[in-house]
């Protein structure tokens, strides 16, 4: 809704003494982030953009700021008549990994009062400890060993076997940090491709369970790395992987994690351009062509799903976006093998690209003699149903890339005890020289 | 039946009304109390599950708001349809789950109120239609899930039989008629995946035909599971969501003035709020629990306040010995209305004040020469909250 009422402050004069302003971001001025400019009653004039010059008639305004990590931040400032006013906002944006061990796996201290809950375990952190940690959660230099217990194996999909297997070159591991708070581990990595296709990591943590993450990155691309970050409290390990790339694409992957798609939509530049150039990052346009797709906004799109779809081989995302879209336009036969296209590549990198995938061929499933025609084969669709919803129990919709819990992407059984002995595996080193070791 | 629990403004239909819909099961006749007991041996398959304990509460906690807050001046309240099966443990907790005038949450009861508040919702096209349901379910997609009804589990009928499909029947409420602007929230106590899926694509029993005609503006899908097969949360208070989305409506999830000056909950305030919300309550009781945003999550409005919300102040002063001196006073600078005067800091001061642009003094005892008296700084109060540290 907001983004409705944009007026545009920056070419529409206001008065003919309008002043100009323009919001910064102390430390973070790489990309421009979304803000609402709202008269000193706090009503909405409309939006803009950290960095813009704001034409503004003079009076007291306030600006709030959309931050990616998914707080605001507001302040008042003040216009003079032909005048320029700078005003700095303070955010310190801070990794993941903080933010994971600051506010999802730890008590935040809320500002809203929530119920006791006694008859509970709560985490070993208590508030003030916690708030005292993780301020300084993240030394500047790693000073405490990874775990040597954690274990990981990289997965490729073959797509003539039509299996994950044991990556033959696998991608590379790049710490980033690391730190433990009351006895959860928290570690940020960065993955490099090292070979096109699809990717994905097998994780065992402390307690021995198990948790696979899609890597969201393609050799040869803009998207040659990806970040990932893994946060272990000793009970269960759980990975998060995100983008990485130039531009807003990190600023668009934080704020669709968030929740912020409207932000996401609004600071994605065309996705189409993303396909074009030398280094063109099929991820990112994945990952904008879901956020369009999710609100619905099927102009943006064109047709540039197709191009996604047919240029990028490897990757299920683009058949499964342009098979939404298809699906979208009444274009049923088109989407239906748009989807078994993408079951055919493997699974999607993303849970937006399962979630999708997975309903439409139970709604094909359901309907697909009414909609397909004479040359559907149900059989066709129901096979690949049950190759995607084999992975729905252990599926977490709830992260950005495709996340699965206690399942192997292998098909293998996960060992409850001891180390895994299947191939592929190794262990986290200790001493950070040399990230992975063999078993 | 179909009955109404509550009707407001008859049955003109060039009027844009909110028609709603809320199911709550807790009790389920044909499982055991624990999901550890034995069930009788007749070939019913009970998926691991006993008895619910909250879904209904929240059920008529969420049904009560929308009677008696819910506001949006462009479709006020039509109808609201309640139906719930109380848990024995929520019969005692909660008087007004008794009323006459509540039907139960059998599978016969809800696909004729279905069916109903359906016809309801395609009387105008710019109705609202809300569906809130809370049982026992499962989410397959961030489109598609499953929420279990009272009658679940009978032996005579096939395993979904008794069952909403809210894929189905989002998509079925997607049709040249419908209500342009709809909203679902799915609170479910979470079935087991590895218990479930081999009857994942089962025939359900509620359904709506689809026609999936692509003619509605948003839709949004909030669902949220709770970890275990019960939920989680106080006697009386409902599910941890049903908690959060209360919280989101009263003043967490709530955006700042429009530009029309009206503060707002939207498909996108509540995108971002309520999944924190959840997960700040499921911390507190050592659990994770998320919601999981779907549908078609279009920014537009989902209720209107009449006033600003109360949003939580927190002020702390630096350095913060210096409050065991410091009084404060807030006032808003354009009416001149002194919101406290002559608070003392303990050490923080803390607050509920009516969102808004405010002004701050911060003085000290005359004989105090340490730290400097604060003339006015700004004060802006947003939810769902405002923490300020202030040097002085």
């Amino acid at each position: 809704m907001r983004w409705e009422f944009t007026q545009d402050f920056v070419k529409t004069p206001g008065h003919n003494d309008s002043g100009k302003l323009i919001v910064e971001v102390e430390g973070y001025n790489y990309q421009p982030l979304p803000l609402e400019i709202r008269g000193e009653n706090l009503r909405l004039l409309g939006m803009a953009r950290t960095g813009e010059q704001l034409r503004l008639n003079p009076g007291h305004y306030a600006v709030r700021m959309l931050l990616p990590n998914g707080e605001t931040e507001t302040a008042m400032v003040a216009v003079q008549a032909d005048g320029l006013a700078r005003h700095k906002m303070g955010w310190r944006p801070t990794t993941l990994l903080a933010r994971k061990l600051k506010s999802k796996y730890t008590e935040r201290k809320p500002i809203i009062p929530l119920p006791s809950a006694p008859a509970f375990p709560t985490l070993e952190l208590s508030e003030e400890n916690e708030t005292e940690h993780a301020d300084k959660a993240i030394p500047e230099q790693a000073t405490t060993a990874l775990p040597e217990n954690w274990c990981a194996r990289f997965l490729a999909y073959d797509i003539d076997q039509k299996y994950w297997l044991p990556a033959e070159y696998p991608p590379r591991l790049e710490l980033q940090e690391h730190g433990v708070v009351g006895g959860i581990v928290a570690s940020e990595l960065l993955v490099h491709a090292q070979d096109p296709g699809l990717f994905a990591i097998e994780l065992r943590g402390r307690a021995g369970d198990h948790i696979s993450v899609a890597l969201p990155m393609a050799a040869q691309s803009d998207a040659m790395s990806c970040r990932l970050t893994i946060v272990d409290d000793g009970e269960a390990i759980r990975a998060e992987a995100s983008l990485l790339g130039y531009g807003s694409i990190e600023l668009v992957s934080d704020y669709m994690q968030t929740g912020a798609l409207q932000e996401a939509a609004a600071l994605m530049e065309d996705a189409e351009e993303l396909l074009w150039g030398k280094m063109s990052n099929p991820i990112a346009a994945a990952l904008g062509g879901y956020a369009l797709l999710r609100l619905g906004d099927l102009e943006r799109l064109h047709n540039w799903p197709m191009n996604l779809a047919s240029w990028f081989e490897w990757l299920p995302d683009g058949a499964v976006i342009a098979g939404e879209l298809a699906a979208r336009r009444k274009d049923h036969p088109s989407a239906a093998n748009f989807m078994l296209l993408a079951v055919k590549r493997g699974l999607p990198l993303f849970s937006e690209g399962y979630s999708h995938l997975l309903s439409r061929l139970r709604y094909y499933t359901l309907y697909g003699r009414k909609l397909l025609g004479q040359g559907f084969s149900a059989d066709h669709v129901e096979e690949a149903l049950d190759t995607v919803q084999q992975w729905s129990p252990g599926v977490d919709l709830s992260y950005l890339s495709l996340t699965l819990e206690q399942l192997s992407l292998s098909g293998q059984d996960i060992p409850v005890q001891g180390p895994p002995s299947s191939e592929g595996w190794m262990r986290f080193a200790s001493d950070h020289s040399d990230l992975l070791l063999p078993l | 039946m179909s009955e109404v629990w509550r009707t407001v403004g008859g049955e003109d239909a060039n009027t844009p009304r909110t028609h709603a819909l809320v199911i709550g099961t807790s009790h389920y006749v044909h499982l055991p109390d624990t999901p550890d007991q034995p069930v009788p041996d007749d070939g019913r398959v009970t998926l691991g599950l006993g008895q619910a304990t909250t879904p209904a509460t929240s059920a008529l906690i969420f049904a009560t708001w929308l009677d008696e807050k819910y506001h949006n001046p462009d479709a006020p309240i039509g109808t609201i349809r309640l139906l719930l099966s109380p848990s024995v443990d929520e019969w005692g907790q909660v008087d007004s789950l008794a009323g006459p005038d509540i039907s139960r949450s059998s599978t016969a009861n809800v696909k004729a109120a279905l069916r109903a508040w359906k016809r309801d919702c395609e009387n105008n096209r710019d109705n609202v239609a809300i569906l809130y349901v809370a049982g026992h379910g499962i989410q397959l997609t961030k489109d598609d899930s499953i929420v279990l009804l009272e009658d679940f589990a009978d032996p005579n009928e096939n395993i979904l039989q008794c069952a909403m499909d809210i894929g189905s029947i989002w998509r079925g409420m997607n049709n040249a008629k419908a209500a342009k602007t709809q909203f679902y929230f799915v609170d479910a106590c979470r079935i087991k995946p590895d218990l479930f899926k081999d009857y994942a694509n089962n025939p359900v029993g509620v359904m709506l035909d689809e026609e999936d005609s692509g003619t509605i503006t948003a839709a949004p899908i909030f669902f949220s599971a709770a970890p275990r097969s019960y939920a989680l949360g106080e006697p009386g208070k409902g599910t941890l969501f049903c908690q959060a989305l209360q919280d989101c409506l009263k003043s967490y999830g709530v955006d700042p003035p429009d530009t029309n000056n009206r503060w707002l909950v939207t498909t996108s305030s509540l995108l971002k709020r309520l999944p924190v919300r959840v997960s700040e309550l499921a911390r507190k009781w050592g659990e994770q629990q998320d919601a999981v945003p779907g549908g078609l999550p279009v920014d537009v409005a989902f209720h209107v306040l009449k006033n600003p919300p109360d949003v939580p102040l927190r002020i702390t002063l630096n350095p913060a010995i210096a409050s065991a001196q410091a009084s404060a006073r807030l006032w808003d600078g354009l009416s001149r209305r002194t919101l406290f005067e002559n608070v003392r800091f303990e050490p923080d001061l803390i607050r509920e004040v009516p969102g808004g642009n405010y002004l701050l003094a911060v003085t000290f005892p005359q004989n105090q020469q340490d730290y400097r008296n604060l003339e006015a700084a700004s004060v802006i109060a947003f939810p769902p909250g405002c923490e300020m540290e202030i040097p002085v």
